[in-house]
């Protein structure tokens, strides 16, 4: 039932699955679509930009299956995802009027059933969601993947660095940065920063 | 104030994502926390960085959509895919491009080795032509212009005593015909003039078509490098 029997099971899928037997592959690609999904939708900030990048991930990954050398099958197979995030983000840039009239429900906004405005004046977490995806959307894409990895994935900076490539010194920067960054966007947001930082929160000037 | 020196607090202060993280040794663990017992600036940043942080780890993972699972069409799709034939040809293209240009290299080094050798003694006329030969097929292709540039001059310098043909006609066949009005032409004229032919025959084409295929497979990659940059559909 532990990791390690988990992670010979997935051994033998893939084994399966690079010698063509594609319901093997479909195991893996329903262990991982989630997480996939979610790791595109918050480096891409877009629902139907995350579909896209997750199918084409992993259709690279059953192309590519031949170079997968072991080690973790979910690093290697965010590594493609990320890649292709890049890809997408640096069209975008060449590109710059195609993402901004992305609706609230492409930007990954979804309405949460039963969530009027609550009585306490709490926020909606639905506008939290979208508030965090503003401020993410806001970093370089390096440090995006560095968050969203650790944060929204729940990785350790060591799988981090697995999936990024990079050594583990500079996942740290990435993720300290990262995260100043966005403090500095989130108190920039009037929309969450009084719900965020509240109590905490001071006038720039007085720190 | 535990600042020890002046960006004491300026290093600590990027340590303190990684100290939330738990991902610090513990002897710099040791160190944030004697900073923050001291510093009311650090202890604000980092109440607000973990706000932010556990902010982000609470955004629920959103349901995927649809399934992703791979249907037989989509592979097939893949393995025929025209973005991966592409890439094929972009990349076949960029090392024939290289080769290309060190096989052009090596065939102009080599003639023009070949043409000081062969052209020192007769007269100043063959390099010349040769030179002609080479700058002819960019400035008139269509009319051929290799031939006549490197006959030309030969005929210039054997034809005078014969005939004096009209110089836009038939320039090549009164070559010839000078030759043998005059068996006593110089004979080292004549190899020499042979030579240049002859070279200019063989090697010329050769550097044309090597120039003209490196040209085509630098084009190519171009074209396709340009493609992707402005991001058409499938590369």
């Amino acid at each position: 039932m532990g990791l390690r029997m988990k992670h010979n099971e997935e051994a033998g899928l893939v084994q399966r699955a690079r010698g063509g037997d594609l319901d093997a592959f479909n195991a893996l690609v329903e262990r991982h679509q989630r997480g996939l999904y979610n790791l595109c939708l918050r480096m891409l900030g877009s629902a139907a930009a995350a579909e896209d990048a997750t199918q084409d991930a992993f259709i690279a990954a059953f192309r590519r299956l031949e170079s997968f050398r072991g080690g973790s099958f979910r690093s290697w197979l965010y590594r493609i995802a990320a890649n292709l995030c890049y890809d997408e983000l640096r069209r975008r840039k060449a590109r710059p009027t195609v993402s901004l009239d992305a609706t609230a429900e492409e930007r990954g906004v979804v309405e949460l059933p039963g969530s009027g405005p609550s009585p306490s004046g709490r926020l909606e977490r639905s506008e939290m969601v979208a508030a965090l995806q503003r401020a993410l959307d806001g970093l370089p894409p390096d440090q995006r993947l560095a968050v969203v990895l650790c944060d929204v994935q729940g990785m350790d900076y060591a799988g981090a660095a697995a999936v990024m490539g990079v050594a583990l010194g500079t996942v740290k920067s990435r993720i300290a940065r990262a995260r100043g960054r966005l403090r500095k966007l989130l108190r920039a947001d009037p929309a969450v920063a009084e719900e965020l930082f509240a109590g905490g929160i001071r006038p720039e000037g007085r720190t | 104030m535990m600042m020890r020196w002046p960006g004491w607090h300026q290093r600590l202060r990027k340590r303190l994502a990684p100290y939330l993280d738990g991902e610090l040794r513990p002897d710099e663990r040791r160190r944030v926390e004697a900073h923050l017992a001291a510093c009311r600036a650090c202890q604000e940043e980092l109440a607000e960085l973990r706000a932010v942080t556990q902010a982000l780890r609470s955004v629920p993972w959103e349901e995927v959509p649809r399934s992703f699972a791979l249907t037989p069409g989509m592979v097939a799709q893949a393995r025929a895919d025209r973005p991966s034939a592409l890439g094929r040809l972009e990349a076949a293209s960029r090392l024939a491009a290289a080769g290309l240009a060190v096989a052009l290299a090596v065939v102009l080094l080599l003639d023009v080795r070949g043409g000081h050798e062969a052209t020192t003694q007769p007269a100043a006329a063959p390099p010349a032509a040769e030179m002609q030969a080479l700058g002819a097929p960019e400035l008139t292709p269509v009319e051929g212009g290799d031939e006549r540039g490197g006959s030309a001059p030969e005929e210039g310098v054997a034809a005078p005593p014969a005939a004096t043909p009209p110089p836009s006609q038939g320039l090549y066949q009164a070559a010839p015909a000078g030759n043998s009005a005059q068996p006593k032409v110089d004979v080292t004229l004549k190899k020499a003039s042979g030579e240049a032919e002859s070279r200019e025959g063989n090697l010329a084409p050769v550097e044309i078509g090597l120039a003209a295929a490196l040209a085509l497979a630098v084009a190519v990659s171009v074209a396709i490098a340009i493609a992707r940059r402005r991001g058409w559909p499938g590369l």
